[in-house]
């Protein structure tokens, strides 16, 4: 069982997405007595990034800023590894869900999970106000990911593409999207398919934690995707 | 170091590489005169060709070609896959258009009629090792009976990219001629045995700035940035160090038959085999092909097909995946291969 430690979050503002995260990361730690080497995991979650970028991870750039894991292989060098799990809106959960899979197997204490997307470039039109999320887990956190589920059989035909416009690529939708408005009933809460990843984590751990005992979390992305997972908060 | 999971085991019951048969010779892609002060491309990286998309093909369509015929090839229903994970790099369609929402994965798994979890993987050219390592421990852990693992590596835009500027005032484009178009996909399975072992995944992000991919500026499709010789002398200087973590003694490593790293070009190989000749006495086993290029996640795939066709594979062999990606990512995984390959 792998569970969320501590969390915190913020706006972006006027910063870079890795700048942003890695001063919630460090505040993270450092309120929470964590000791940032004894992270080993890194997995990252968002949709967009700096001019659309496709290589490297985001999560490397992220481990670089917060310099863990950064020397070379030695008999016994202690390393992180990292790397970016997506689907749109509901990255947050396959991005949680494979850091439960991955973490009991591996030699560290803490995974570090982050969600965020910056404008790719000034091309681009960006109605978000992102927020930029990170969650320590561990094999031991108080909110512990249960099960997850996955429903696509009311996928449509929305998509989102990246073509050049004049100078820079620029977001183009094709389809209309589906929308759904965020609710909670009882101990389900339904995001709103309008939050990006950041968001997503943030507003549902908010409110996780004024809960107590088994609760779901529930995105329907806007191209009619969903996806749930279920939680146990404060070990009842 | 990764520690084992006791219960359920996994095994690779199917793999496959789907290369576009639109081959083109390295001396017309770069004849002499393309790299500044002379230098011949095909003598300096030992490519031969590389294959690019035919009319109509992206990311997809590589992906779903491999992915056919490695579900063919390993005897699984598609309904019993449960995990469809896609880990190219590049998710283009023909129009070199970059697919953003929803993940391609989806994509593919509509265009193959699986109904299953399915989402994105990024981690470079260390993706599909990375996708391998996730429905592992997802089968290990009693969540999934099979998945499929699979990339559409469109990559040739940015070679072309690359061909329109002038390398001599930007040499870090110069990686980029290396590359070419694949699809690959594997299947990974439940076992009553334990055929795969995975080795400890890592990232040594202080090189994560040398080699970055962006969308092209003022030009569709991607572009690529590498300051190749640095991240080249990372890789190398972190090779033996790495299997030697894992693999106690020369005889652990003289028990494989076949040993695929990333293919970035045949003379890079070449130097690592070098090195593991000095450390573990066996360089032979190192494989490498010339006539892909590098194909980014899907270089291990393009390698076994390779030696599939040239009848090298046999029942039970034991491989040596090594893999490398931008970041800089390492993660080595060893698996026997499945017991009916010879009659793919």
């Amino acid at each position: 069982m792998v569970g969320v430690v501590a969390y915190g979050f913020g706006p972006i503002k006027k910063k870079s997405l890795v700048n942003s995260l890695k001063h919630i990361t460090r505040r993270l730690c450092r309120d929470h007595g964590i000791n940032m080497q004894d992270i080993g995991l890194i997995v990252h979650t968002g949709t967009y990034r700096q001019n659309f970028r496709q290589e490297p991870a985001f999560a490397t750039h992220l481990q670089q800023a917060l310099n863990i894991g950064c020397e070379d292989i030695g008999p016994t060098s202690k390393h992180v590894f990292s790397f970016d799990v997506l689907d749109g809106t509901c990255g947050p959960h396959h991005a949680l869900e494979t850091i439960a899979d991955l973490l009991p197997t591996m030699a560290c204490k803490y995974a570090l999970f982050t969600a965020g997307d910056q404008r790719p470039n000034k091309e681009t039109e960006w109605n978000h106000n992102p927020i930029s999320f990170a969650a320590i887990l561990s094999e031991d956190g108080p909110i512990q990911l249960l099960d997850s589920s996955h429903d696509y059989t009311q996928q449509n035909d929305f998509t989102s593409t990246a073509i050049l416009k004049k100078k820079y690529h620029s977001e183009v939708l094709r389809s209309e999207p589906q929308r759904t408005e965020h609710r909670i009933e009882d101990d389900l809460f339904v995001a709103s398919s309008e939050w990006l990843s950041g968001e997503q984590a943030s507003r549902f751990f908010e409110w996780a934690t004024s809960k107590n005992g088994i609760i779901t979390h529930r995105i329907n992305n806007q191209n009619g995707r969903v996806s749930e997972l279920r939680w146990r908060v404060n070990g009842e | 170091m990764l520690s084992p999971v006791e219960g359920l085991n996994t095994q690779i019951s199917g793999f496959a590489c789907y290369l576009p048969p639109n081959v083109k010779r390295s001396e017309d892609t770069v004849p002499l005169g393309t790299i500044p002060r002379g230098i011949d491309f095909k003598r300096l990286t030992k490519i031969e060709t590389h294959h690019e998309v035919l009319d109509g093909q992206g990311s997809l369509e590589l992906a779903v070609q491999a992915a056919n015929k490695a579900i063919a090839r390993s005897g699984v229903s598609k309904d019993d896959i449960d995990l469809v994970v896609s880990c190219s790099v590049t998710k283009l369609n023909a129009e070199l258009q970059n697919l953003i929402e929803p993940c391609l994965a989806s994509h593919i798994s509509r265009a193959l009629g699986i109904d299953a979890q399915n989402f994105d993987v990024a981690n470079a050219c260390s993706g599909m090792v990375t996708g391998l390592l996730i429905a592992d421990r997802k089968i290990k852990a009693g969540k999934i009976r099979n998945a499929l693992v699979v990339s559409g590596e469109y990559l040739t835009g940015a070679l072309y990219e690359a061909l329109d500027k002038n390398l001599l005032f930007n040499p870090k484009a110069l990686a980029s001629l290396t590359i070419g178009d694949a699809g690959g996909a594997y299947v990974i399975s439940q076992s009553k045995e334990e055929r795969i072992h995975f080795f400890e995944p890592l990232t040594l992000a202080q090189y994560s700035q040398l080699c970055i991919g962006d969308a092209a500026v003022g030009r569709p499709g991607p572009a690529m940035r590498t300051e190749s010789r640095k991240l080249q002398k990372a890789a190398l200087k972190n090779l033996t160090s790495y299997i030697k973590r894992d693999m106690k003694s020369p005889e652990d490593f003289g028990s494989l038959h076949h040993f695929i790293s990333h293919q970035t070009t045949p003379r890079a190989v070449n130097k690592g085999a070098s090195l593991i000749g000095e450390s573990f006495g066996h360089p032979d086993v190192v494989r490498s092909i010339s006539h892909t290029g590098n194909t980014a996640s899907t270089s291990h795939a393009a390698v076994l097909e390779t030696l599939l066709e040239d009848g090298q594979l046999a029942p039970d062999q034991k491989i040596y995946f090594m893999s490398f990606g931008s970041g800089l990512a390492m993660i080595g995984m060893n698996f026997h291969l499945p017991r009916e390959v010879d009659t793919w």
